[in-house]
């Protein structure tokens, strides 16, 4: 059975006038169903640009990624769409929230357009799981940066999709509600074996990972297990 | 789409919409107006073609016109002879013989100085129903009854008597002593417009000419002899008037009469009131068309501008995998939203606009019968652009979004922070001042496609604003060329016109009263000038003496003819319509006395030099020749240098008691009217002006507005780092104020082609006999400068609250 994701000498360059940036290079990456891997990298590594090419959001340079076994980098815009939409699901560092949908419109906006007959169901569901059930009728900017962050983080996790990429999910929650989100996509590891990626600063995550990827100036350096198996989220400290 | 997914996206849209209903609204009124304005002016010639076609055949206007020379009559009866006799005789509907005199009346309006005016006396034959051509229709009072054939009433031309706010009925005397009751205003064909020869083809002339429409038997009693010098046709449908004109003038030739026939086709008031509506027409098409398209510019860069906004939506609908013609329903919405505001608001604004034109043309062209219907095909032409113009602005940068990758789309203010454009010349340019004091420009720079559009869109109106002015400004400067010619170092000067052809002798002792200093006779023809190559004009050619002390004209090119030597004075215009220069042959159809009789003669004369009056229609020989023409020694007008201290009223009522003096007018009389007519014009530029206006204000405020929203991360990291708000606010007026500059130097530049193209090419059909000068007063640019200037910097101020009042933390940590 072939990874649920791959990458092949992956490569992502960017022209800004008369300078080349080079954000990714001679990436090869294998992830597998139900695996939950951190992506760690200084700023500028091209962490971002990793999950970027992984979810279909942008092309890369050089070099061939394939999902399910099926190579996405020739696909047509209209196969992008039906893959972002059935495949992957984004948890962005940004939220990247409708303004004009309240967070329980938002998080089943994600659920419907991945095809669940379900959504507002599901998305109420989920809400729950992220602890907003009492906010579900708030807009956005009635919310905390917190709370937008789990609105989000459902949004992605309502979708049901069996990739999930996650962009500092954790960055604006406080420890416990950063804890209690990790478990939660840890969980859909198991029970959805969905294929969670997180790309973060904070090494502490990294301990309750299957496996760490470290990158550096758009290279992989480091792509190992955890060393003695992902540690129980009690331990975490940060 | 499942129902409660098209639930959710109705309900988001109905957010969306209350979210910017403002905008909305505003960009809506910006089409509405552009849509109304077009319909309105595009409806224009449509209405006075109709409006002219209704009176002229309610009135059974006449399709020919026999006109004797002036000073010459026939007997009653023998015009209509003549024209009985012609070949297409069978053609002729009916005739009418008239006697028209000119004349010099007194009115007293109540309360008011007494009005001296030269005036026309317009005796036709009183039937059942007035006259059977060329009827008299009477505005307010009545109009002739049959009976009152040879008493002393007449109707007034309704033109003078309301420039003057006259009464419906009063008492006129006429130079030599009648006295006439007129008991109604009212008006003919031949005076739907008052024009005036050497005018220009103006209408307008009723400050200053008065008609009378009386019984032929009472003008024959006026006269002192029962004589007739006129004769009007109506024609049987299909009638050639062309082939009965010419009959009639061969017929007029054979009976040794001087005349000329003419067709309602080619009568002064006719050809302005019919050509006008075409030549306004093709401006008011230009300006309608600039204002829908300053309309149309600013809406389009108004809605591409909030769908950007919405741009980084679609990248996270995009992110989600929402498909892309789902992805374009909210931003299509928003344009269905401008499209349909804009077209209701257009719809109400077109037939207001259709009442202020309609209004607005009952003061300028006053006729008996107006046609002014809501020209539905005019409103739904531009209302088509209203409504396709707002789905093409959110259609273009939805496609423009959906081509992008999702995380191009989805970067935080991807398209307001980007340093892109022309930023990049700003890089190598030294300016002067802070980092922060370079913001605006560096803004206005980095987005050359929205700033161009906003330039061009505030440009587009402000053209239209600055050509209207440039045109007023144009017709003044040429009215005051021609009033510093004509009045020279002797503004002072008055022409009298006598009732005929009198030696000079008589003619001096006729004006000699109090309070002449200097009189010379003078003798003033009608005439045509046509150069070798067949093309002409009519003209007025006054015999002067060169040498005269009261008034010669300005020579700036060649040299005035000495007496005796053959050569012709013309100005420079007159040249250039001809295609001659000085030395080359004008061939002038002028009247020759022979016996008592005027016949039609042609010569040859050598342009001897050009004078400047813009006006082509006045052209000057030396009196020496007037012999040739049979005219030695003989006068119909003498020009006076009144004593200082006496006016031309004061010398107009001298010679009133005079029989011999038809009119009393000063030099610069002509042009007078021409700026009372200017004036009358200025009335619809500045309902026009006051919609562009309307506009600029508008598209600044919007523009503004909008800028505002997409720096509102930008304020509040300024606001962060302790910027203080009015200093925010000062920036904001500043980039406005940079666009507005740019838009104001296109809307100038706009505004002068816009000027020169009308000037040159719109304004030679409708007035030929002038040649305008092209020009934009400093004021009239500074005015339409400082309006702009003063419209985009006030905008940003009144969004100052929303600065002061920013949640910094909030704005700064996301977007939503």
């Amino acid at each position: 059975m072939s990874p649920l994701v791959e990458l092949d000498g992956v490569a992502r360059r960017y022209e800004m006038g008369e300078v080349t940036v080079t954000a990714l290079e001679g990436v090869d990456l294998r992830v597998e169903r139900g695996e939950f891997a951190v992506v760690l990298g200084p700023s500028g590594s091209g962490k971002t640009t990793l999950l970027n090419m992984i979810g279909a959001l942008d092309s890369p340079t050089e070099g061939a990624i394939r999902i399910g076994g099926e190579d996405i980098t020739g696909a047509s815009r209209s196969q992008l769409f039906r893959f972002r939409r059935r495949t992957v699901s984004f948890i962005f560092q940004t939220f990247n929230l409708f303004p004009a949908l309240t967070a329980l419109e938002n998080v089943e906006f994600g659920a419907d357009v991945s095809g669940r007959g379900d959504a507002r169901e599901v998305a109420r569901e989920t809400l729950d799981q992220v602890g907003l059930a009492r906010r579900a009728e708030h807009f956005p900017h009635e919310l905390s940066g917190g709370e937008q962050q789990r609105v989000a983080i459902a949004r992605a996790l309502a979708t049901r999709n069996p990739i999930l990429l996650a962009d500092e999910p954790t960055g604006e929650l406080d420890f416990s509600t950063g804890v209690q989100i990790l478990e939660l996509l840890h969980q859909q590891t198991h029970t959805e074996e969905t294929a969670v990626l997180v790309v973060t600063h904070n090494r502490e995550i990294a301990r309750v990972a299957h496996r760490v990827i470290e990158l550096s100036s758009g290279r992989i350096v480091a792509d190992a297990p955890n060393p003695g198996g992902p540690a129980d989220f009690s331990e975490l400290r940060w | 789409m499942t129902a409660r997914r098209s639930r959710l996206w109705l309900r988001w849209s109905v957010r969306d919409l209350r979210g910017r209903w403002a905008l909305v609204l505003a960009i809506g009124l910006v089409i509405a107006i552009g849509t109304g304005v077009n319909a309105g002016l595009g409806s224009m010639e449509d209405w006075r073609v109709a409006s002219n076609d209704a009176s002229y055949a309610a009135l059974r206007a006449h399709d020919v016109e026999v006109s004797l020379t002036e000073g010459t009559s026939a007997q009653p009866g023998s015009l209509a002879e003549l024209a009985r006799r012609i070949p297409a005789a069978g053609g002729i509907a009916a005739t009418e013989e008239r006697l028209r005199l000119p004349t010099q009346v007194e009115i007293r309006p109540p309360g008011e100085e007494p009005l001296l005016v030269p005036a026309e006396i317009v005796g036709s034959p009183l039937g059942p129903r007035g006259p059977r051509v060329d009827a008299v229709y009477a505005e307010s009072g009545r109009t002739l009854r049959a009976a009152e054939e040879g008493r002393p009433v007449a109707v007034l031309e309704r033109n003078f008597g309301e420039f003057h706010d006259l009464p419906a009925s009063g008492a006129i005397r006429l130079s030599g002593g009648h006295r006439l009751r007129y008991v109604g205003l009212g008006g003919s064909p031949e005076y739907f417009l008052v024009t005036r020869p050497g005018g220009g083809n103006f209408g307008g002339a009723e400050a200053q000419f008065a008609a009378l429409f009386t019984s032929l038997r009472t003008a024959q009693g006026i006269a002192g002899k029962a004589v007739v010098n006129d004769l009007v046709l109506r024609l049987d449908p299909g009638a050639s008037p062309a082939a009965v004109r010419r009959q009639l003038e061969r017929s007029l030739r054979a009976a040794g009469l001087s005349g000329e026939a003419t067709t309602l086709a080619e009568e002064a008031a006719h050809r302005v009131l019919y050509k006008d509506a075409s030549g306004d027409q093709e401006m008011f098409d230009i300006f309608g068309f600039l204002i829908l398209a300053g309309a149309a510019l600013a809406a389009f860069n108004l809605a591409t501008r909030i769908v950007e906004a919405q741009r980084r939506e679609i990248g996270i609908g995009m992110a989600l995998g929402v498909p892309p013609r789902q992805l374009a329903i909210r931003p299509l919405l928003l344009g269905v939203q401008i499209a349909v505001t804009g077209t209701l608001f257009g719809l109400v604004l077109g037939l207001l606009m259709g009442d202020i034109f309609r209004g607005v043309l009952e003061d300028l062209l006053p006729l008996p019968v107006m046609r002014t219907p809501f020209e539905l095909g005019v409103f739904l032409r531009a209302a088509a652009l209203g409504l396709v113009l707002p789905l093409a602005a959110t259609a273009i940068p939805v496609w423009r979004g959906l081509r992008q990758t999702p995380v191009r789309a989805i970067r935080v203010g991807f398209r307001s922070a980007r340093g892109s454009g022309l930023a990049g010349l700003v890089r190598r340019l030294r300016l002067p001042g802070s980092s922060v004091s370079q913001l605006p420009l560096r803004n206005v720079m980095r987005a050359p496609r929205r700033t161009a559009l906003t330039v061009l869109g505030l440009g587009a109106v402000l053209s239209v604003l600055v050509s209207f002015l440039g045109m007023i400004d144009s017709f003044v400067a040429t009215v005051d060329r021609s009033e510093a010619e004509v009045a020279k170092d002797n503004p002072a000067r008055i022409t009298v016109t006598l009732s005929g052809f009198e030696p000079d002798a008589r003619a001096l002792r006729a004006t000699r009263v109090p309070g002449v200093a200097r009189a010379e006779p003078r003798l003033a023809l009608p005439a045509r000038l046509a150069s070798s190559g067949g093309r002409g004009f009519d003209a007025s050619l006054t015999l002067l003496d060169f040498r005269s002390q009261i008034w010669t004209p300005t020579i700036v090119s060649g040299a005035a003819p000495e007496s005796g030597q053959p050569g012709i004075v013309i100005s420079e215009k007159a040249a250039e319509d001809l295609g001659v220069s000085v030395g080359e042959p004008v061939t002038i159809a002028y009247p020759q006395r022979q016996g008592g009789r005027l016949v039609e003669r042609r010569a040859e004369l050598p342009v001897a030099g050009l004078d400047p009056d813009p006006f082509r229609t006045f052209a000057y020989i030396d009196r020496s020749l007037a012999a040739l023409a049979g005219f030695g020694g003989i006068a119909n007008q003498v020009a006076i240098t009144p004593r200082p201290g006496f006016s031309e009223e004061r010398i107009a009522r001298a010679l009133f008691r005079s029989k011999q003096v038809a009119g009393v007018e000063e030099a610069t009389a002509t042009t007078k009217f021409v700026r009372e007519r200017i004036d009358d014009f200025i009335g619809v530029l500045q309902l026009i002006e006051g919609f562009a206006l309307a506009l600029a204000l508008l598209i600044a405020f919007n523009s503004s507005s909008i800028s505002i929203d997409e720096r509102r991360r930008e304020n509040a990291t300024m606001l962060a780092f302790g910027v203080s708000a009015p200093r925010a606010v000062r920036l904001a007026v500043f980039e406005s104020v940079v666009t507005g500059l740019l838009g104001i130097l296109t809307g100038i530049a706009g505004g002068y082609l816009l000027l020169s193209y009308v000037v040159n090419n719109t304004v030679p059909d409708t007035l030929p006999d002038l040649k305008v000068l092209t020009q934009i007063a400093p004021g009239s640019a500074l005015a339409a400068a400082a309006v702009a200037l003063f419209a985009v910097a006030l905008a940003p101020l009144l969004s100052a609250r929303r600065i002061a009042r920013m949640d910094i933390p909030s704005t700064l940590r996301v977007m939503e």
